[in-house]
């Protein structure tokens, strides 16, 4: 069976190869039926994907020890849903998992394309072939998947117990949904410099791709950072780690190109900013994908700790340099009609928003290649912390959060004094309402203060921007106020999704604030019946109690929580310990409210049954969560497409490419 | 074809949040940035940089020993030649076990003990190539 | 096993080949044009409907509006001839 795997992924490399050979001649040559061939090429390839992963899943589930990639992943003791998830867990499964999604993503696009933008098909399929060869290449000579051993062993390692966890088993599919999915706009955009760029270099159908790989890369985070808070049991939900940062370098890159494709749209502007977007993102993808399986960057040794870093860094500068000459040999025809007329326009504020972004991205970049960077600068390694990230990221934040209200309510071209007063009349006021309010009731971190009114302000914005639209709309229609909402907000989806999508980004901003400002942190060591006071809350800690089962031992410590004498219920914090080498987890107490979490770890104890305990109230945490899920909603309304059909397609002449053969 | 000059406050507005990134960058590293060094460096104390450093490394087997009443941790940190005492109170994570690579972050005290304010530990298994005969690097 | 591989290999080759032998019939079509593109054609009238909103709810001005408005409807114009490929 292994030689069944080892043999799909080769094939499929070689098809692969072929498919980009094919692609390329075809595209160059005008001739149709090697880029069908090509195409057909490409399906191939996903099929044989589908079959080795197919032939790994049957290995994990079957506990086949005979693979290595098992017996590292899987032990006969865990849970069968977690020998599925092994699949994604490890590096030779990630990457399997990485050009399976392409391959699924590429024959969605290929059919697309055919179909309404033909001449864009070579392009496309060459692109996708090459990043599908190259991970191919890697599967088949680097990390292969499919390693077996004549003598398995009785029981395999099995998983981290960490990665044990529901939100740990969708992250990674989810962000590499997110990540894959950079890849088409990718393509698309290069296709469109291959063939003259003369339609905005492609990025208008390029925009789509990116909101969905937004939308997945947005969850992921998410999903990372609610694993982070409850498994990892620091009482965070961010570190500033490598691999975190990663994900958010594309992430801020996309958003970027959400606002900037817009401006496009609208005002013929910023086309040659926009098209470098796209590369960027995909560049970024990629070396997040770098990050995140060769650990470079966490690691104390020399640069590449293993050859996968290597062949990943020389793909990146491939495509980077390739994809960037052929920016920079169509920079002309990518010129946009329009330039900048105002400096204070709705186009100014997204310019503006773009620049910021990217700043944003460019520190976090900064400080995760910081270590390498320094050592090759200076000779010596260093490295920069959390406290780099926030001492560079909040400002800028601010700035963005400032922006996200004034922005939308900018009118195009240019603003008078007059709109200026119409529009921010009245959330201006109610920034600066909140503020003194919050003063007041004696909150004193200014830059909490700040934070809290311009959410207030912003919120302000969005709001009115709904009850205006709502109030046209009933002028226009006479429709009741809650069917004109619904009809608003479906007519224009984009727009009151996104401002949807900014609710959510309210709400997080928001809970991080609250959270990061004014959590409290006590750290103490208990006698059984002994209580403590954190912030509003009173714990009292009642004994350990001991119980063993499927091979691991769990220590729980009895909590009872307290507010102003009120009992609250039970707040019990456990330790897990797996008898198979050293491994253990947390589970932590945590009682949230909207207001705040409270937050226990079992730190350790005595034989004595004393119990050290670290205890957290982190405000404001389930405001995160809730703004994750609105802006995951926001942006759900705005991809969905009109239900106008477009049954317009490009005409091309008789002879060249028909998709029929497909 | 020429193009109408961008106006002056636009540009004179990229330029600022480029030059206030700029700054914000700079202070960043001042606060913090902490130099990376190895055991055999602060042994051989005359290379070891000042101020606080980040030192990496494995976990010595049986050098582990944890105080619960006080919440302290002392164990013992090699880079596979050399091996240096930790000392180290607060909240250790899951992940830190015997034969585990581990990050300290702090300041090598004068009894030749290293203090230690940070304690992260790497997870092993996670993404690390699966291969069983590979050696952990020490 | 070996047969398997053999016929899967067999397979996969003849369909991704087949284009190639029935290419006897194109005729060397060339001259690619960029036609109208559809989704050109979707982000115009995107356009117009929410510059309608906009003015309707005071965000942009009169003269803004018309000119604007003008251009938009040039560029669906535009991208609708395309599409129907008239000039072809």
């Amino acid at each position: 069976m292994a030689d069944l795997g080892r043999f799909s992924l080769l094939a499929a490399l070689v098809l692969a190869l072929y498919a980009l050979a094919a692609a390329a001649l075809g595209g160059r040559g005008r001739r149709p039926e090697l880029v069908t061939s090509a195409a057909r090429a490409l399906v191939a390839v996903a099929a044989l994907e589908a079959l080795a992963a197919g032939m790994l899943i049957v290995a994990l589930v079957r506990r086949d020890y005979t693979f290595a990639y098992v017996v590292a992943h899987v032990r006969d003791a865990q849970a069968l849903g977690y020998d599925l998830t092994a699949f994604w867990s490890g590096m030779e499964g990630s990457l399997l998992l990485w050009a399976l999604i392409l391959s699924g993503y590429t024959l969605v696009a290929v059919r697309s394309v055919a179909r309404t933008r033909p001449l864009l098909l070579p392009g496309v399929v060459g692109v996708c072939a090459g990043v599908a060869a190259f991970f191919l290449f890697m599967l088949t000579a680097v990390t292969p998947p499919f390693v077996t051993a004549p003598f398995p062993p009785a029981d395999g390692q099995g998983m981290n117990p960490l990665l044990l966890n529901p939100w740990m088993a969708i992250h990674p599919p989810t962000l590499y949904l997110g990540f894959v999915g950079l890849t088409i706009p990718f393509a698309v955009v290069v296709a469109s410099l291959l063939t003259g760029a003369a339609d905005e270099g492609g990025v208008l159908l390029a925009r789509r791709w990116m909101l969905w790989a937004w939308y997945c890369l947005s969850m992921g985070l998410m999903f990372g950072a609610k694993w982070s808070y409850v498994v990892l049991g620091w009482g965070g939900y961010w570190a500033w780690d490598p691999v975190e940062n990663a994900a958010l370098m594309p992430w801020l890159v996309s958003t970027a190109f959400l606002h900037s494709v817009l401006i496009q749209e609208r005002r013929a502007m910023l086309q040659q900013w926009t098209v470098v977007l796209v590369v960027l993102a995909f560049g970024l993808s990629i070396f997040g994908t770098f990050l995140t399986r060769s650990g470079v960057l966490s690691s104390v040794h020399s640069f590449t700790q293993s050859p996968l870093g290597g062949y990943f860094l020389g793909f990146l500068a491939l495509s980077m340099v390739a994809a960037f000459a052929l920016v920079a040999w169509r920079w002309e025809a990518l010129r946009s009609e329009h330039t900048l007329e105002s400096a204070l326009s709705r186009e100014s504020a997204f310019l503006l928003n773009n620049v910021v972004f990217l700043a944003v991205a460019f520190a976090v970049f900064l400080g995760t290649v910081f270590p390498v960077l320094s050592e090759v600068v200076t000779g010596r390694r260093m490295n920069v912390g959390p406290p780099f990230f926030d001492h560079v990221v909040t400002p800028l934040g601010v700035v963005l959060l400032l922006l996200m209200g004034v922005g939308p309510l900018l009118p195009w071209r240019r603003a008078s004094a007059a709109s200026l007063r119409t529009n921010f009349l009245a959330p201006g006021a109610v920034g600066i309402l909140l503020a003194l309010g919050l003063l007041v009731a004696g909150m004193r971190a200014p830059g909490a203060v700040l934070a809290f009114a311009l959410c207030g302000f912003v919120a302000g914005t969005v709001i009115l921007e709904f009850v205006r639209g709502v109030r046209v709309r009933r002028a226009h229609q006479g429709d009741g106020p809650v069917r004109a909402l619904a009809a608003l907000v479906l007519q224009h989806r984009r727009r009151y999704g996104g401002y949807i999508v900014h609710l959510g980004i309210l709400l997080l901003f928001c809970g991080v604030t609250g959270s990061s400002v004014f959590s409290t942190q006590r750290l103490v060591t208990l006698r059984a019946g002994e209580a403590v006071d954190v912030g509003e809350y009173r714990v009292r800690y009642d004994g350990l109690r001991q119980s063993t089962g499927s091979g691991a031992l769990v220590i729980t410590a009895a909590l009872r929580a307290f507010s102003g004498g009120r009992d609250l219920g039970p707040l019990d914090a456990r330790r897990t310990l797996f008898l198979t080498g050293e491994d253990s987890t947390t589970e932590i107490g945590l009682r949230s409210t909207p207001r705040d979490d409270l937050y226990v770890t079992l730190v350790g104890w005595t034989a004595g049954g004393d119990a050290t305990l670290r205890l957290l109230v982190n405000p404001l945490v389930l405001w995160i969560w809730a703004g994750g899920l609105v802006l995951t909603a926001g942006a759900a309304i705005a991809m969905v497409p009109d239900r106008r059909p477009a049954r317009v397609r490009e005409i091309a002449p008789a002879g060249a490419w028909s998709p029929g053969g497909l | 074809m020429t193009t109408p000059a961008r106006p002056v406050a636009f540009v004179t507005g990229v330029v600022a949040v480029i030059l206030a990134l700029a700054y914000l960058v700079y202070g960043g590293i001042q606060q913090g940035a902490t130099y990376w060094v190895t055991v055999g460096e602060l042994r051989h104390k005359n290379s070891a940089p000042p101020g606080p450093v980040r030192l990496g490394g494995t976990v010595v087997p049986g050098s582990v020993a944890w105080d619960p009443s006080h919440q302290h941790l002392r164990f013992a940190v090699t880079d596979g030649v050399d091996a240096i005492p930790v000392r180290y109170s607060g909240v250790v994570p899951d992940i830190f076990a015997e034969g585990r690579q581990v990050v300290v972050e702090g300041r090598l005290t004068a009894d030749g003990v290293f203090a230690a304010t940070t304690l992260l530990a790497k997870c092993p298994t996670k993404y690390n190539p699966a291969d069983p005969q590979k050696q952990v690097p020490g | 096993m070996g047969v398997v591989m053999a016929l899967l290999a067999a397979a996969a080759a003849a369909w991704v080949l087949a284009p190639l032998h029935a290419a006897a019939l194109s005729a060397g079509g060339s001259g690619s044009r960029a036609g109208g593109q559809p989704e050109r054609l979707r982000a115009a009238g995107d356009a117009l409907r929410d510059l309608e909103l906009d003015h309707a709810t005071g965000k942009v001005s009169e003269d803004d509006y018309r000119l604007l408005r003008a251009a938009y409807e040039r560029r669906e114009a535009e991208a609708g001839r395309a599409s129907r490929g008239s000039s072809v």
